[in-house]
């Protein structure tokens, strides 16, 4: 469709040229329009304009490659063995290769990400019109500050978007382009292209929450957005059930729609997992529930409770359609991404829809259109609920498991199939016996991923087993989840980016990602928790911003009742679902733009470069599980932000590391002078996977730590570093004398103890410097 | 046929598969052999056996071996109360290290000719020895956890936890032989 911004038509006109007749002028879009902030060095970056700040950063941060494969089965030149030193084919080598496979799951994340955006806008602007306009709420200026910084547009309509998106498209077709046989064949370069994929998908999330915010009224940066539930214990099953599973909010808005407009609000359950939960119950708190993370989906489903189960994208079971015919549900696929081999209803009438689903002639349709969908779902859901009352009993007796546990053949195929390698067998022949516990404990380390299942020789539900043992703790989970709040407020920002850059406020500490947790979901409350209590700033989204709702304190309170939803000291914030990760990447840019009034505009660099230095930030993907993750977390590599991933995360098949052991890697610009000064291992490392909790616990302490920290703010970090190590390791870290600069920043209660220590060490006081890695940025030289 | 596959089904190796030390003997003189030593572990050495936990048999070949330790997990402690050479030292930054030929190792004298590899999650373990593999080729490497792990040069195979235990037994009374 042509948009035209600017239409002239001169009937004649004299002019020195001559006379000018009929002339038709028309300008298309004016796509950089101009505002107070002159255009930055890299508006709209191709691959190659930030390549060097990526070359920068690779110095440091090593990659080290632990291949998930060893063969390449891309191209009929192979399958090539490119193990121990060979080549293939084409001549990549194995660190090629692998990093070639990290580019290409980037380049999946953000591919979905903005082609959700992209069909997120469309129906946005179908729906609301071109010139809705973008509104972020009271107390946002900076209303997408990463796609200002990276594209250079300042979106006020949901026009603009479109033509945002266009740039994120362009890019992802040329990186992706890159990964075919006989492109790029430096391992270096690939990153360079992962990091690029990673910053483009971070444009593309922000474009989608921005505009799902300002068209449909979600919280806009409330640091109040309402409780909303969260567990299968807060569902009334007496009532008809809809479940609401994927990414892309639409359809499940129009469920909530169908709802209000029919009186129907508080009569049927609107239930949701993942982050269309997430972003339903930020359109309406009161219409919809969430039941828990991706991980739930099996376990919900299996309960017999929905009635119609409603499907849109990304991260779906996608086998879902099968479960729901087993309980007798409905089943309602609403994306083109997703259309699970079925008829597409679409076009027809919503009376026949709902007639073919209740009287069973079709069990599952293809709906494009949302508002059908919420019609469709709500009237199929109402006049099945009644008939199905015998799915939604509870089928966990004990007598039943028993039966089904004396028929294992004890082959162990379910423990070898379990990516946690859960003791599956074990607890399976326990409960043979009669003894249920071991079966029931398994339920907070189970992932749902039910191949165990898929392996069982003798067919048995293995999951649905273990789900029943655990029945009462299951169907009693109700708990409390604040609603995802969107961005952070510049008020905000400009209170407490002070106290971040300075260090006084230890940290903004992110728990972001899937639910792929290798120990269970504590981990990630207790973490969340930890750092909540010592002031830092906590901050979530998806799934795991679900997961550190799910636990309680003795007082029976979850986090989001015990800790503020404002983005300061000791707070508790969720920002919202995946697309909403960009509010934190966000904060980190309004810190160095609003607080530190670095310029914003396409200007990249330099304010990853100030991320870097400056704001102890970190990112804590602990069930870290896609694609989408995997590119998520390289849109924060490259602006600076570490991000440490829990065991799985190793599948990632590469780390970036620093080497701390390395003096000669730590050295930074003194902006002040221009002298190369050594800044310390502040962050240390870029991508990071830890073992275990406690591991966890003290490198996001360390890795919080900053070159520019002040002292005040260098000794209430170290205290944080050394407290959690002592407690776990019952010492002081062995590199203290790496991060302390001057006596000052000592911990004064620790004073003593670690003077001594660097003593030891041959300690030796050393200039603060106002770090930089960027050459231009230097004010004097020396 | 099933214990020297990889203990994780779909785990999958390539084409060079680790060799499986059968005997606690050749273990143990293979062990001897090998040069420095650095023993990379996992939280999961703190899992009880029948007679003691699994970071005691870790401290006992560290000991015999004069190997370094390099973990982060609450074992920790005790490696240091048994006065052993042991970094706070993630699992994959210390892989990461062992490739770099540069480094010394934890004690600055010289690099490691040999990684023992106990008590990480499987397919974490999987992972590490397959960069290994891939990236330090000059560095034998050895599993003793009760699974097979295909990327390892030398790996036990998949063993019941009796089995896993009467192994470890005798390989520490090898070594200290």
């Amino acid at each position: 469709m042509s948009r035209k911004d600017l239409y002239v038509r001169v009937k004649e006109a004299a002019t020195r040229l001559g006379v000018l007749k009929d002339v038709e002028i028309a300008v298309d879009r004016i796509l950089y329009e101009e505002y107070e902030e002159p255009m930055g060095p890299t508006p709209m970056p191709s691959i190659k304009d930030l390549r060097s700040w990526d070359l920068t950063l690779l110095k440091r941060y090593k990659p080290f490659y632990m291949p998930f494969c060893e063969l390449c089965c891309l191209c009929t030149f192979g399958k090539c063995d490119l193990s121990m030193g060979k080549r293939g084919a084409c001549g990549l080598d194995m660190a090629g290769q692998q990093s070639r496979i990290v580019l290409l799951a980037c380049c999946i994340g953000a591919a979905t990400h903005a082609g959700h955006a992209k069909h997120l806008v469309e129906y946005l602007i179908e729906r609301y019109g071109r010139d809705c306009p973008i509104d972020m709420g009271e107390g946002v200026g900076v209303e997408a500050p990463i796609t200002r910084l990276v594209t250079g547009i300042r979106p006020r309509t949901l026009r603009d978007l479109e033509d945002v998106l266009e740039y994120v498209s362009n890019q992802i077709v040329h990186l992706l382009s890159c990964t075919h046989t006989g492109q790029e064949g430096s391992a270096l370069d690939f990153e360079s292209k992962v990091l690029h994929a990673g910053m483009v998908d971070h444009v593309a999330m922000e474009v989608a929450d921005i505009a799902q915010i300002s068209a449909m009224g979600f919280p806009k940066s409330d640091p109040d957005a309402p409780l909303v539930d969260l567990g299968l214990g807060t569902i009334d099953k007496s009532k008809p059930v809809i479940m609401v599973v994927g990414h892309n909010v639409p359809s499940a808005a129009c469920i909530v729609d169908y709802l209000v407009e029919h009186g129907l609000l508080g009569q049927v359950e609107a239930t949701g997992l993942c982050c269309t939960a997430h972003d339903v119950t930020r359109y309406n708190p009161k219409a919809a529930k969430i039941v828990g993370p991706i991980s739930w989906q099996i376990r919900y489903i299996r309960t017999g409770i929905p009635d119609v189960v409603v499907v849109d994208e990304q991260c779906v079971r996608t086998n879902l359609i099968e479960e729901a015919e087993k309980i007798g549900a409905a089943f309602i696929a609403t994306s083109e991404k997703n259309c699970q081999g079925l008829r597409d209803r679409t076009d027809d009438p919503v009376d026949d829809i709902v007639r073919d689903l209740i009287e069973g002639v079709e069990k599952a349709v293809l709906i494009f259109e949302p508002e059908k969908v919420g019609e469709v779902a709500v009237r199929v859901a109402m006049a099945l609920a009644p008939k199905r009352r015998s799915y939604k009993e509870s089928k966990a007796s004990r007598e039943r498991i028993i039966e089904y546990a004396k028929q294992c053949r004890r082959c162990m195929n379910c423990v070898r199939a379990c990516p946690n390698n859960l003791p599956v067998m074990d607890a399976v022949n326990a409960a043979a016996k009669g003894d249920l516990k071991p079966l029931a404990e398994l339920y907070e380390h189970c992932i749902g991923c039910l191949r165990c299942e898929s392996a069982c020789i003798a067919d048995l539900p293995i999951h649905s087993l273990i789900v029943w043992a655990a029945d009462e703790r299951f169907r009693d989970e109700a708990f409390k989840v604040r609603s995802g709040r969107g961005a952070i407020k510049d008020t905000e920002i400009r209170a407490v980016g002070g106290p971040i850059v300075f260090g006084e406020i230890p940290g903004v500490v992110a728990f972001v990602g899937c639910a792929n947790y290798a120990y269970g979901g504590r981990d990630i409350y207790e973490m969340a928790e930890e750092f909540a209590k010592r002031r830092y700033i906590v901050v979530a989204s998806g799934c795991a911003a679900m997961t550190i709702g799910m636990y309680r304190d003795e007082e029976g309170k979850t986090l989001y009742e015990r800790f503020p939803g404002a983005f300061d000291a000791g707070a508790v914030i969720n920002v919202g679902s995946c697309v909403s990760n960009p509010h934190i990447s966000g904060a980190a840019v309004k810190i160095a733009n609003i607080f530190a009034r670095r310029p914003l505009r396409a200007n990249y660099e330099e304010i990853a470069d100030y991320v870097l230095n400056r704001v102890g930030a970190v990112g804590v993907a602990w069930g870290a599980m896609s694609q989408k993750a995997a590119s998520i977390a390289s849109g924060f590599w490259r602006l600076g932000v570490p991000v440490i991933v829990g065991p799985h995360g190793s599948k990632y098949r590469r780390a970036l590391l620093g080497r701390k052991d390395r003096e000669e890697d730590w050295y930074v610009y003194d902006a002040r002078t221009g002298k190369r000064v050594y800044g310390g291992p502040a962050p240390e490392h870029l991508f990071y996977m830890a073992e275990n909790k406690e591991e966890a616990m003290v490198m996001i302490a360390k890795l919080c730590m900053r070159p520019s920290d002040t002292t005040k703010g260098r000794a209430i970090k170290l205290s944080h570093y050394i407290d959690l190590y002592r407690r776990y390791y019952g010492e002081l870290p062995d590199d203290i004398h790496l991060f302390v600069r001057t006596l000052a920043d000592i911990p004064i209660t620790m004073k003593e103890e670690i003077l001594a220590y660097l003593k030891e060490k041959g300690w030796k006081e050393r200039p603060i410097p106002d770090p930089t890695l960027l050459p231009r940025l230097i004010r004097r030289r020396v | 046929m099933w214990r020297t596959e990889p203990w994780l089904k779909a785990e999958v190796p390539g084409t060079k598969k680790a060799r499986v030390l059968e005997k606690p003997g050749l273990a143990a003189s293979m062990l001897k052999r090998a040069g420095r030593v650095l023993m990379i572990v996992g939280h999961r050495v703190s899992e009880a056996l029948s007679s003691r936990p699994v970071s005691d048999y870790v401290a006992d070949i560290a000991e015999a071996l004069n190997a370094h330790i390099a973990t982060t997990s609450l074992a920790y402690r005790s490696f240091r109360e048994r006065g052993l050479t042991v970094a706070w030292l993630s699992p994959i930054e210390a892989a990461h290290r062992v490739t770099d030929p540069d480094w010394m190792g934890l004690d600055g004298k010289g690099c490691y000719k040999a990684v023992v590899v106990m008590g990480l999650p499987y397919y974490m373990s999987w992972l590490i020895f397959s960069g290994l593999k891939n990236f330090a080729m000059n560095v034998r490497t050895v599993s003793l956890d009760r699974f097979y792990q295909p990327h390892a040069s030398w790996s036990l195979r998949n063993l019941t936890t009796e089995e896993w235990e009467k192994f470890l037994d005798e390989l520490v009374e090898k070594l200290k032989a």
